[in-house]
């Protein structure tokens, strides 16, 4: 066979290739050399010579596939209504197949003569011209194009009803599964006779399935939600439309095309969500009071999926959380109120981070909503005008589980806890309070070798610094390694002794502490004549401290200090832990059994107030007796001879020890003059950088600087600003009564 | 490092606004041995100064009273640095600028400059501040005005013009004595929160910039006025049983 071009009798050829052609259309049998001729016939045409007759050859074939598929409409139609889908059906899985087919018999004609002409998929997307309608296309094409116009067009009116129907039945749970596969081949055949298009190729299907598909979905979720309204409670309501969006989406999986998916959702949650919003918010607050879980799992799936559904729920579950936590910080009562606060807390945040969990999928709007319930309730003032006392209450729970008093709880227990106190504290506004209050507490606590163990003091130190900050915990860490560097110190001390070849007649131990970190108030500071036994360490410690550090200056704390006493006036002889001043006065008495207390002061020098206090104490140990009832001067203080105790060691220095109302006013007076050096600090800073700056703005950057430590008053940071207009550090901008400028 | 800590030098006044006086005939000029010899009249006998006693006698002499309006115009118009003390320089140097040299001429000046001072905002602004570094005790190193003073001042220079808050301003401040001292800010706002207030609290906004000795007033005016509606309410009920 020759590929040269040559004359050809067209109507002869045609007239064999259109037998073929029927037989492809069809799914007739065509043996192999019968396509072979026939493909070679096609090509002929289009290279005949002296004139190609391609175009002829086109005419040709698309007035065959008219005339045969106006041919299957008859057929279609003869079959009577009530089996149009079925006989469509059947008509379109023959036609499509065979045009198939038919397509790659004129593989020549595609490919040589129809695509040269074609615009190109760039001109027709980005391009304004409107494809030409006399334009030649692909037989497959032109196949399709020649279904939708023959047979879509005249049908599609009964054929949508039908399908309509159809999926009606299915929803009612009446549906054939034989028409199922029917239905969804139908549908898909509006999809694919338009699928070759490069533009909008889903306008069809859209058109004349999709878009009353919708409505009629519409319709039916309206009056099914209405219906279930009227027999249903809100929990089997929340149930069964659960079930229903479920069963219409794998309703739409087995009938539509993907792109109508998202829509039927839409529609449905539309209905059954939307329009009943006001029912279902309405029922939230019960839900959520109740906290039904079940119910409130169904309620987060359903609200989430429409606009404006979830914030009610969120701020329900918040207002929730809130209240259940001020009730319990505002019925604490007790001894140990601080334990319970943190304990109450942890279990509401426990309680509450758990359900979210569960039953909202930790959802990051409700763990935000949880986060705001328990930073008001923590930082609640009962008393608008005094501050949260929070702040002290976790640092003295700290202080339980730190020192030695917390008993019966294993070093993991107790470690536990510490690391979730963690969570109270990140909720906490006063920061810095809690700082105060901490350093206090740390401070007796390693100074009175309170600690339980120095493990658990590091630990605690190092979560505060990943929680708040390396310059929070600055002083806590420098405290704690003055603690650790003072055994070496004392080694080093023992060792000089040694080398000196001095003996101090007693045991001695001693902490250095700088005096920048530690939270120690000069208030009580006193005279105090140190007693002869305890001179000469004093003396051989300071020269042996400056000979090893030049230019440091050492103040001794006498009022910190303890000592261990032995009695041997007693029956048994008792080893009593006591404080410096407490043990000075018990001294004096190694050479006599009574004295008055103007001579144990002057001898002593304490100050008055040092000296009854811890004159008092020994009183209340019943070591010494007194001649009257209160102390004063004259009074006569004896050795009691008679004293004896079941313990042969043990401690007077508790009473000494124990945080006094004052100290906590104290405290929080020192925060309150902190606070005010900060914010004047932080006013000059942003003054300085701004130069001119509105009141709000400077008022809203102190804010936002001064989040991480507390949160100041307005009145308090316009006070700070008073004070700086008055130091001159800044001014009133001339003219300008509500803005300041920076007076460099 | 705080750096809310130190203490500076007085703040440069801020220059005065340049008034001029238009006027019909023009007086000769003041003749500057008159003014001296004026000045000697009433000048103490140990210090080159006018004191206590010396303007007094001048008050009595221009027919005054040491604690009038007029009197402390023309302190203003002196610039005197401080009460109850002008010196040669502030006395003279003044006189020569409102050019008069008498008695006579100083007196017939002082009620026009009184009631222009009263009249024109800008003026009165300007007295109202002076009125201020008048007042503190510089020798004591005075910062602030204790209020008692504070409230004489504040009587005196609003003699005129008198704003209607100011009453209920200088009660409150006479019921809060832990308020001490009034700090130049405050003294020069209260002209402003004078304006903008009128007789009615119910305008003002505490988130404005405006210090805090305010926020403290107006709170406890609207506490006050609380109250009462409270007790009228009482009232009225128990007149109903």
């Amino acid at each position: 066979m020759s590929l040269k071009p040559k004359r050809v009798n067209f109507n002869e050829t045609w007239k064999e290739l259109q037998e073929t052609v029927k037989c492809v259309i069809t799914l007739s049998n065509v043996p192999r050399s019968t396509w072979n001729d026939r493909f070679s016939d096609v090509y002929s045409l289009c290279v005949a010579y002296p004139e190609p007759l391609a175009d002829r050859l086109y005419l040709e074939t698309k007035q065959f596939l008219d005339n045969h598929v106006k041919n299957l409409l008859e057929k279609v139609r003869s079959n009577g209504k009530a089996n149009l889908l079925k006989s469509y059906y059947q008509a379109w899985s023959e036609y499509s197949l065979g045009i198939n087919y038919l397509h790659r018999l004129y593989l020549y004609l595609n490919q040589q003569h129809i695509k040269k002409q074609k615009l190109s998929e760039a001109e027709i997307v980005y391009g304004n011209l409107t494809p030409d309608t006399q334009e030649q296309m692909e037989i497959g094409e032109l196949g399709f194009e020649i279904w939708k116009k023959n047979m879509i067009e005249p049908l599609k009116e009964n054929l949508v009803n039908f399908l309509l129907e159809g999926i009606h039945e299915d929803r009612l749970g009446e549906g054939n599964p034989n028409t199922a596969e029917i239905i969804k081949g139908v549908i898909q055949s509006f999809v694919t006779v338009e699928e070759y298009k490069k533009k909008e190729n889903l306008l069809l299907y859209q058109k004349i399935f999709e878009t009353p598909f919708l409505q009629a979905s519409g319709e039916y979720y309206k009056q099914e939600a209405s219906r279930l309204l009227q027999v249903c409670d809100v929990s089997m309501y929340m149930e069964r439309v659960t079930q229903r969006l479920k069963e219409e989406t794998l309703r739409s999986q087995k009938f539509l095309h993907c792109s109508s998916f998202d829509k039927v959702k839409e529609k449905c949650e539309q209905h059954m969500i939307a329009d009943h919003l006001q029912f279902l918010h309405g029922e939230c607050k019960p839900m959520v009071q109740q906290e039904r879980k079940g119910d409130l799992t169904y309620m987060y799936s359903l609200l989430r999926s429409v606009p404006q559904g979830i914030p009610l729920l969120i701020n329900e579950m918040l207002e929730h959380i809130k209240q259940q936590g001020l009730q319990c910080v505002t019925s604490l009562k007790g001894e140990n109120i601080y334990c319970q606060f943190v304990e109450s807390m942890l279990t509401l945040h426990k309680k509450y981070k758990d359900m979210i969990n569960d039953v909202f999928s930790g959802d990051q709007s409700f763990i935000g909503a949880l986060d705001r319930a328990c930073s008001s309730v923590i930082n609640y003032r009962i008393n608008p005008k005094v501050s949260s006392r929070s702040p002290e209450m976790l640092a003295k729970y700290c202080d339980f589980l730190l020192k030695k008093s917390a008993k019966g709880m294993s070093e993991a227990e107790i470690d536990d806890r510490l690391a979730q106190s963690i969570t109270v504290f990140k909720y906490i506004d006063d920061k810095d309070v809690f700082q105060k209050f901490y350093s206090r507490m740390l401070a007796k606590r390693l100074i009175h070798q309170q600690s339980q163990s120095m493990d658990a003091e590091e630990a605690m130190i190092n979560r505060l610094k990943e929680a708040c900050g390396y310059e929070f915990t600055n002083k806590f860490q420098r405290m704690f390694n003055d603690i650790t560097v003072s055994t070496d110190l004392n080694n080093k001390f023992s060792a000089y002794l040694k080398s000196e070849t001095v003996d101090l007649g007693i045991s001695f131990t001693i902490y250095v502490l700088q005096a920048g970190a530690w939270p120690l108030g000069q208030t009580s500071i006193t005279p105090f004549a140190v007693p002869q036994e305890l001179e000469k360490s004093v003396q051989m410690f300071e020269k042996f401290y400056h000979s090893h550090f030049n230019g440091r200056r050492l103040t001794w704390l006498h009022h910190l200090c303890q000592g261990e006493l032995k009695l041997g006036y007693l029956k048994k002889p008792y080893q009593v832990t006591m404080q410096t001043f407490q043990m000075a006065i018990l001294l004096l008495f190694e050479k006599t059994d009574s004295l008055n207390c103007k001579e144990i002061q002057d001898t002593l020098q304490l100050n008055t107030e040092q000296f009854n206090k811890h004159v008092t104490s020994l009183l209340e140990s019943k070591l010494l007796h007194s001649s009257t009832q209160d102390v004063t001067p004259e009074t006569i203080l004896k050795l009691n001879l008679e004293y004896s105790n079941k313990r042969t060691k043990f401690r007077i220095t508790a009473a000494l020890q124990r945080e006094t109302p004052q100290e906590v006013e104290q405290t929080l007076s020192a925060v309150d003059e902190d606070r005010k050096l900060y914010l004047q600090a932080a006013i000059v800073r942003i003054m300085k950088s701004r130069k001119m700056l509105k009141h709000n703005c400077l008022i809203q950057e102190v804010l936002s600087q001064s989040k991480g430590t507390f949160s100041p008053s307005i009145s308090m940071i316009k006070k700070c600003i008073e004070a700086l207009i008055d130091k001159q550090y800044i001014e009133r901008t001339p003219n300008s009564a509500d803005e300041y400028s920076y007076v460099a | 490092a705080n750096a809310a800590v130190a203490a500076s030098a007085e703040a440069p006044a801020t220059p005065r606004p340049r008034v001029f006086y238009p006027r019909l005939v023009r007086d000769p000029p003041p003749s500057e041995a008159k003014i001296c010899a004026l000045f000697e009249a009433y000048r103490d006998s140990a210090e080159d100064a006018m004191l206590a006693d010396g303007i007094e006698r001048l008050c009595a002499d221009l027919g005054l009273s040491p604690d009038e309006f007029k009197v402390l115009v023309l302190a203003w118009r002196l610039d005197a640095a401080r009460m109850c003390r002008f010196s040669r320089e502030e006395f003279v140097g003044g006189l020569r600028a409102l050019r008069v040299d008498s008695i006579r001429s100083l007196q017939s000046r002082l009620p026009e400059l009184a009631a222009e001072t009263a009249r024109d905002p800008d003026l009165f602004k300007d007295l109202y501040r002076f009125t201020f570094r008048f007042g503190l005790d510089a020798d004591a190193g005075q910062r602030a005005l204790p209020a008692d003073m504070a409230a004489c001042l504040w009587r005196l220079v609003f003699s005129v013009r008198e704003p209607p808050i100011l009453g209920r301003w200088l009660r409150f401040l006479e019921g809060h004595p832990h308020v001490r001292g009034i700090p130049r800010d405050t003294w020069n706002m209260f002209l402003n929160f004078a304006e903008a207030v009128g007789d009615d609290l119910s305008s003002y906004d505490d988130t404005e910039a405006w210090p805090s000795l305010f926020d403290d007033f107006v709170e406890f005016e609207n506490d006050k006025a609380n109250q009462n509606i409270a007790k009228d309410r009482e009232g009225a009920f128990k007149e109903t049983d």
